[in-house]
């Protein structure tokens, strides 16, 4: 089942061969057995999944089908509100929350008739890469049970790796959908930026946080990102034609001056691949690539720094060390660095906009590195020591900052673990990159 | 203020607070920091070119 898309499900479910009753049943067989180890759930909403899933199945039968995402079992990152339920965000600052309303994507979500099946763990606040600072223990990689899940999405992406889960909602600030994504051999999509509401959702840098869906398969976050979006037209309709008439831009220099060998491998043999495909793939360059890391930096301390300052002060102690010193290092940021880097970020916008305005996507590694161990916070890459934090980050975060939208797609595997291929598409253009991500999966499957 | 006072009163009160790691994290963003105020924004106009001597 954990390999069967939304659409297969749907017409399974609509043809008789199978109940909402029975995919949630086996959501959950799933989590009894595979959650003790993975740590992949903080909430599990069982009642109320089955209960949602015996009236979808009532629902259907009767005719009243809301489509493709009717009685499917989906998780949801805890920083997401649900009615009635408790958003722990993985910290015990939020000890005895309770949400009074839903979340923006969550009424979408119970309007196309999706059933929630629980809360995912996280790293605490959103605010880490690799899921394993949280008040409720690490997520585990089910390749590896003593390497990192990537975050901060990280029990979203097992829910779906494991099939605890069809589908998972996640957020990425600097790269927290498509890092866990790639870790965790799933696909995972951040839209462009402002497509999804992040109403209902505890924010961690207001200007780059981004909602979007993490999925088995790229169809899968394409009938997501549908139902979640807020109704905005794209700039350009996507185009049904076939890899061999794209433009594909891969950004070497900086993006791949420092990647895992292994991952390089892989890279180079998806070029091939694409190459083979008829795909046109050349260089392009992000002449400030190499300072996205500052720019990054002073903004999201910053704004991150602001949204917490009042817990900060008052709850200091409750958060997780590491995440507390990183949330207080925020407050010395100065404002005129804070408005450098949004000079700095208008550039890199601009730049990414010149290297897309060639070519139809940019293609780069989601993760330099392999998932790591857990508790690892420095490793050796091409005999240069880097702490995870940074390396983890080092794909991803220029396009939270940009806007642009990015999709991680599971690409093969080095030393046994999954490794993703990113796809970076123009700007208010997340369906035409979700077309060509789909043609691009197809390719990386034969 | 420099960046040089910045980082010396940032150590100094880091140093009073009961955060281990934020001393760490301030080396770090001293760097990061360098590297933004000397990286050539061309859209800062002639302000910053015309003062090029940052205090590093």
């Amino acid at each position: 089942m954990t390999q069967t898309s939304i659409q297969t499900l749907a017409k399974d479910i609509r043809k008789g061969h199978l109940t909402s009753r029975d995919l949630v049943e086996q959501c959950l067989a799933s989590i009894t057995e595979r959650d003790p180890v993975l740590n992949a759930f903080i909430t599990v909403l069982a009642d109320d999944a089955r209960k949602q899933a015996h009236e979808a199945d009532t629902e259907i039968s009767r005719g009243n089908d809301r489509g493709l995402l009717h009685g499917v079992p989906i998780s949801l990152k805890d920083i997401i509100d649900i009615s009635g339920t408790a958003t722990s965000a993985a910290s015990r600052v939020r000890n005895g929350h309770c949400a009074t309303t839903d979340a923006a994507v969550v009424t979408r979500l119970r309007e196309a008739g999706a059933i929630v099946i629980g809360k995912c763990n996280l790293h605490e606040f959103a605010f880490g890469t690799t899921g394993a600072d949280s008040a409720f223990g690490p997520t585990r990689n089910p390749y590896a049970e003593d390497r990192i899940a990537g975050g901060s999405s990280s029990g979203s992406a097992v829910s779906v790796a494991t099939g605890m889960a069809v589908a998972s909602i996640g957020t990425d600030t600097g790269g927290s959908i498509r890092i866990p994504a790639s870790a965790c051999g799933v696909v995972g999509l951040k839209p462009t930026f402002g497509d999804v509401s992040a109403d209902g959702i505890i924010p961690l840098a207001p200007s780059l946080d981004h909602v979007g869906p993490l999925t088995r398969v790229v169809a899968d976050a394409a009938i997501i990102h549908q139902v979640i979006k807020d109704h905005r037209i794209d700039k350009t309709p996507a185009s049904a034609a076939g890899l061999h008439q794209k433009h594909i831009g891969v950004p070497r220099r900086y993006f791949l001056d420092n990647i895992d060998a292994a991952v390089g491998e892989v890279f180079e043999c998806t070029v091939r691949r694409l190459d083979a495909a008829g795909g046109h793939v050349t260089d392009v360059d992000i002449p400030h690539a190499a300072d996205t890391a500052s720019v990054y930096l002073h903004t999201q301390l910053s704004e991150a720094a602001t949204c917490h300052r009042l817990m900060l002060e008052t709850k200091g102690e409750a958060y997780c060390p590491s995440v507390r010193a990183r949330l207080e290092l925020g407050r010395y940021v100065l404002a005129e660095d804070y408005l450098l880097a949004q000079r700095g970020r208008e550039i890199l916008r601009q730049e990414v906009d010149a290297a897309l305005a060639e070519t139809d996507a940019l293609l780069l590694p989601t993760l330099p590195i392999i998932p790591p161990k857990i508790g690892v916070t420095m490793t050796e890459v091409g005999g240069k020591r880097d702490s995870v934090r940074a390396l983890t980050l080092r794909l991803t975060q220029l396009f939270d900052l940009t806007g642009h939208p990015a999709i991680s797609v599971p690409c093969g595997t080095a030393e046994g673990l999954p490794v993703g291929m990113q796809l970076v598409g123009r700007r208010n253009e997340t369906e035409a990159l979700l077309t060509l991500a789909a043609q691009f999966e197809d390719v990386m499957r034969d | 203020m420099t960046l040089t006072e910045w980082y010396e009163h940032a150590r100094r009160d880091a140093e009073h607070r009961d955060i281990p790691e934020l001393k760490v994290l301030i080396e770090m963003l001293h760097r990061e920091t360098m590297v933004l105020r000397q990286t050539d924004w061309a859209m800062c106009g002639t302000l910053d070119r015309d003062n090029n001597n940052f205090d590093t």
